[in-house]
């Protein structure tokens, strides 16, 4: 069962965080001992870029307030964002980053 | 560009123009413009306006007006000034040609204006309007019947509309200004209109303006009105069109026991971002102002409501209030209100209040109960709610705007 | 005991005096990492708490400082002392606290009686909790009522799930300020069900010259519990400029009630730039009662984040601004869940050229339904040289709502004073006592106390505008 799934990037491309466009959407690719995980790259608070924010134990903290962000499913884990982000799946292959064109169900 | 005016009103153009080329448009950053971003838009792409100002002097008689002046993609159509007021020395030009002979007194007004210019459309209305129109009422005179100022604006580019309205001590005037679009399929215009009120001590006017643009369209509007003495302005304005609406009317109470009353309706609906701003500017004592705003936003539809009143240390007695309005008709709606008061008097009254809510459950089921379809009971509600405020307009003001109104509903149910 | 010295003497504003510093140990003027690690050493801190601090640092490092509010443009960072230690040890009842401290609350008026009503006193001189104590109920209860510091080594799980969750250090340049050199303030935990009915107090006092103020308070209100928790500070005049930056994070759990009140009385020199916010739960209520008198600069909107069903947030803040003084408050709801309601009341009163400005934000989310807010301002404006602004901004994204806003501004009404005048008053005592009517509302929410204290203030206020 494969939705279409687009190459966003090579692991080799990026440190810790960077962003891509999926279909239309900004969306913050993170590189984490964990995993790999994609949101959606614009905070739901205010306007600003999550993939410039700081990554701690799989958590992203936006750079214009801090609002924390769950990067294992988007869900706020700190205010003072109160809305989730979306998440979008990622799989790896032969060290290239593909990213699924439809974001995870909430 | 025009190569018959004056050489003094080529000189104001060119230095606005300066003005213009020095300045960049408003960003998000700027408070006046945190709420409106111009990033997706492509200013630049409409143009510059192209044609000269027209000159019609107002020849014909009117019918039932005291004066007419009608525009179509740039021309003027129609120019009528019933006699019996030319005679009394009312005047009621297009802006071009008003600008030939009337030296005295439009140079200083101009002049005023580019001192007033403090961002980037102000700066390129400046330079570049061609339609307009100019209304001079003199001293002591009143005129019952309105004059209509209307501008049809189709096709795409950009139309720079520009009145100026000056009544002398204890004139008395109403004027009905519509800027009409028609849906071309193309990419609508970009209209950046000014308005400019002097109003002598003891004068009186009455001045509705209607915005009625395609859903293309980009609309923006500044109007400056300063009142002296005992004078008294009614102000009404409905913004019922265009993709994205950005206005601000500043007036200035800068005379002794002024009276201005800024009206407003707007109806916003989905794709379109609608951005008002009033400002009740309290210069000189015993001022009195009351603004009252009715908006309502539909699905999709975002609005954005800025007032202020502003009291200067001098200005005692003054009796300020504001009352603002959202009626939120479906999901998806977005509606900011900002009233904001800065009082630097103690010696005033100075209120405000704003409420945002959607229609009373109560009330629509009362009318649905009594054989009303939910979209009938609906609209009857919405007129309503702006008929409260259209009903004391002139009705060649009024019924159009309210019709305009349920056109829109229609569409947007 | 030492006596203040006579040039100490301050006149009629009987706070007005401070002690010879007794800080033991101080850090440099100044900020940068050094200082940092140094006040986290100087705790004893885990080293996720030292970090947190460094990326606090660098944060506000970067921040800018706001381009709206109060004039802060005297404010010099580079001038400020950012810690000082009085005591090595911290003691545990009232007769280990070192005799000028226990002065000092004797002439704040403090009455012996009152200290029976306190359910455990946390006081606080110099950023350190130097008096600390609580009572068994409390402990029996498993309340946990303490320092910070204490909280950071003695429930570190706890304090890492909530630290830093609601105010972030990259939500403002103060907020990033207080996470890098907090010193002091409270913990407290309240387990489910416990209803804590004496209010819990603390006292703050800034002491050194030029010295900054950071105390950190986080409350965490556990499932269907209730606290109410005070906060009154005083401060010395002095020359040049202090700062105080506090956070105050509250979580108010599911079905739980958390009031903070606050009256803050900081003396005419001191910048008070504080973040408070409370993020309230399913059926949870939070109430902050602020009362803002003193300070050169006030910046201060407590909020209330609205997230689970059936919250409610009530916002009650007066403020006075008087000779030299900006007091720039109000407060923030932000409804994210739907069948909630928010209140909030906000009253000022300005005078001698003081100005009083409410700053606001109502904000409701997307697709929520039942949500009722009700914003009323009130400003009093009581001579010609004062100034009032009100600044309120609503934000609203839903349709099945029902938003309330309205703002008054006047001044003392002739016809009001001709009548209590008539009746054998005095100008004075008529003026305060229509002052006294306006801010009822504010004086009937707070313990008896501080209603005695707070209207002896403003009565003291009042008596310099008239004659």
């Amino acid at each position: 069962m494969a939705e279409p799934w687009v190459r966003a990037a090579a692991l080799s491309d990026f440190a810790e965080s960077t962003r891509v466009e999926i279909a239309g959407q900004p969306i913050a690719l993170f590189k984490t001992p964990s995993g790999l995980y994609a949101l959606d790259d614009i905070c739901s608070h205010e306007y600003s870029r999550l993939s410039e924010g700081e990554v701690f134990e799989d958590e992203v903290y936006c750079p214009k307030h801090g609002s924390r962000f769950s990067l294992r499913d988007g869900s706020v884990t700190g205010l003072p964002a109160t809305r989730p982000v979306r998440s979008w799946p990622v799989r790896v292959q032969g060290g290239e980053i593909w990213i699924a064109s439809q974001p995870v169900e909430r | 560009m025009s190569n018959a005016e004056p050489a003094w009103m080529e000189d104001i153009r060119g230095r606005a123009r300066e003005q213009f080329e020095s300045m960049p448009w408003p960003t998000t950053s700027q408070e006046e413009w945190r709420r409106t971003d111009l990033a997706p838009y492509d200013l630049g792409s409409y143009g510059s306006s192209g044609p000269k100002p027209d000159a019609c002097y107002g020849e014909s008689e009117p019918a039932g007006v005291a004066g007419q002046l009608r525009f179509e993609a740039g021309g003027c159509v129609d120019s009528a000034l019933a006699s019996a007021l030319r005679e009394r020395g009312v005047r009621l030009l297009s802006l071009g040609a008003a600008v030939e002979s009337l030296e005295t007194p439009l140079k200083g007004l101009f002049e005023e204006s580019l001192g007033k210019i403090d961002d980037r459309f102000a700066a390129w209305q400046l330079a570049e309007w061609q339609t307009g129109a100019f209304l001079y009422v003199p001293d002591g005179v009143e005129v019952a019947e309105p004059f209509l100022i209307e501008l049809e604006a189709a096709g795409t580019g950009l139309a720079a509309p520009r009145i100026v309205v000056i009544l002398g001590t204890g004139a008395r005037a109403t004027v009905v200004e519509r800027i009409v679009g028609t849906d071309t399929g193309r990419d609508g215009i970009l209209c950046n209109a000014a308005l400019d009120l002097h109003l002598g001590d003891a004068s009186n006017l009455l001045y509705c303006e209607a915005q009625e643009l395609d859903a293309k369209s980009l609309y923006f509007r500044r109007a400056w009105a300063e009142l002296g003495r005992d004078t008294t302005l009614r102000h009404f304005t409905a913004q019922l069109g265009g993709r994205l609406v950005k206005t601000k009317i500043d007036c200035a109470l800068a005379g002794q026991g002024s009276d201005a009353r800024l009206d407003g309706a707007y109806f916003c609906s989905g794709g379109q971002h609608v951005d008002i701003r009033t400002v009740q500017r309290h210069l000189s004592p015993k001022g009195t102002s009351r603004a009252n705003y009715r908006g309502a936003i539909d699905s999709g539809g975002n609005a954005v409501f800025q007032g202020l009143i502003e009291v200067g240390e001098g200005a005692s007695g003054t009796d300020a209030y504001l009352a603002s309005k959202s009626l939120i008709l479906g999901d998806g709606a977005r509606a900011d209100s900002l009233p904001t008061l800065k009082i630097g008097n103690n010696d005033v009254r100075c209120s405000h209040g704003s409420t945002t809510g959607r229609l009373s459950d109560e009330e629509l089921f009362y009318l649905e109960s009594r054989g009303f379809s939910p979209e009938d009971a609906r609209e009857m509600l919405v007129i309503g709610y702006f008929e409260d405020l259209l009903g004391s307009t002139p009705t060649s003001y009024g019924a159009p705007a309210l019709e305009r109104i349920r056109h829109r509903l229609h569409r947007a149910a | 005991m030492k006596a203040p010295s006579p040039e100490l003497d301050f006149g009629e504003y009987r706070h007005g005096y401070h002690f010879p510093d007794e800080s033991v140990f101080k850090t440099r003027k100044g900020l940068d990492e050094g200082v940092v690690n140094a006040i986290s050493e100087r705790k004893g801190e885990p080293e996720w708490m030292r970090q947190y601090r460094l990326r606090a640092l660098a944060t506000f490092r970067k921040k800018a400082m706001p381009n709206w509010g109060a004039d802060l443009s005297a404010l010099n960072f580079d001038e400020l002392y950012y810690y000082a230690k009085p005591l090595e040890q911290r003691s545990r009842s009232w007769d280990d606290v070192p005799a000028s401290i226990k002065e000092t609350f004797e002439r704040i008026g403090i009455p012996e009686a009152e200290r029976k009503f306190l359910a455990g006193v946390g006081a606080q001189y110099d950023s350190e909790m130097v008096y600390h104590s609580i009572k068994e109920d409390l402990s029996k209860l498993g309340v946990i009522f303490s320092d910070p510091e204490t909280a950071v080594r003695e429930h570190p799980d706890l304090v890492r799930k909530y630290f830093g969750t609601v105010i972030p250090y990259l939500d403002n340049k103060f907020a990033a300020l207080n996470s890098a050199v907090w010193s002091g303030g409270s913990f407290v935990y309240v387990p489910k069900g416990v209803k804590v009915e004496v209010p819990l107090q603390a006292y703050f006092r800034i002491n050194a010259q030029s010295f900054g103020q950071f105390e950190r308070t986080l409350i965490i209100a556990d499932e269907g519990s209730f606290v109410h928790y005070i906060e009154g500070c005083t401060a010395p005049v002095y020359a040049t400029e202090s700062l105080h930056s506090a956070v105050v994070e509250i979580i108010a759990l599911p079905g739980s009630r958390v009031r903070y009140t606050t009256i803050q009385n900081w003396s005419n020199d001191v910048y008070n730039l504080v973040t408070k916010r409370a993020m309230v739960h399913k059926d949870a209520i939070v109430e902050w009662v602020d009362g803002n008198i003193g300070s050169r600069r006030t910046m201060k909107y407590p909020s209330v984040y609205l997230v689970g069903e059936g919250a409610r947030g009530e916002i009650l803040s007066i403020a006075f601004a008087g000779k030299g003084q900006e007091q720039d408050t109000g407060g923030k709801a932000v409804h994210a869940a739907s069948h909630t309601s928010s209140v909030i009341t906000a009253k000022s009163i300005s005078k001698d050229g003081g100005v009083a400005s409410y700053r606001g934000l109502l904000k409701v989310n997307e697709g929520l339904r039942d949500v009722r807010s009700r914003v009323v301002c009130d400003a009093l404006i009581l001579d010609e040289k004062s100034s009032s602004n009100t600044f309120p901004v609503m934000e609203i994204g839903s349709d099945r709502v029902s938003i309330e806003h309205e703002a008054r501004v006047s001044r003392i009404s002739e016809e009001q004073l001709f009548y209590l005048m008539s009746r054998g008053m005095s100008e004075a005592e008529a003026s305060f006592m229509i002052v006294s009517g306006f801010i009822d509302p504010l004086i009937k929410q707070l313990p008896m106390e501080y209603a005695v204290e707070l209207n002896r203030l403003i009565e003291l206020e009042m008596e310099g505008s008239v004659g």
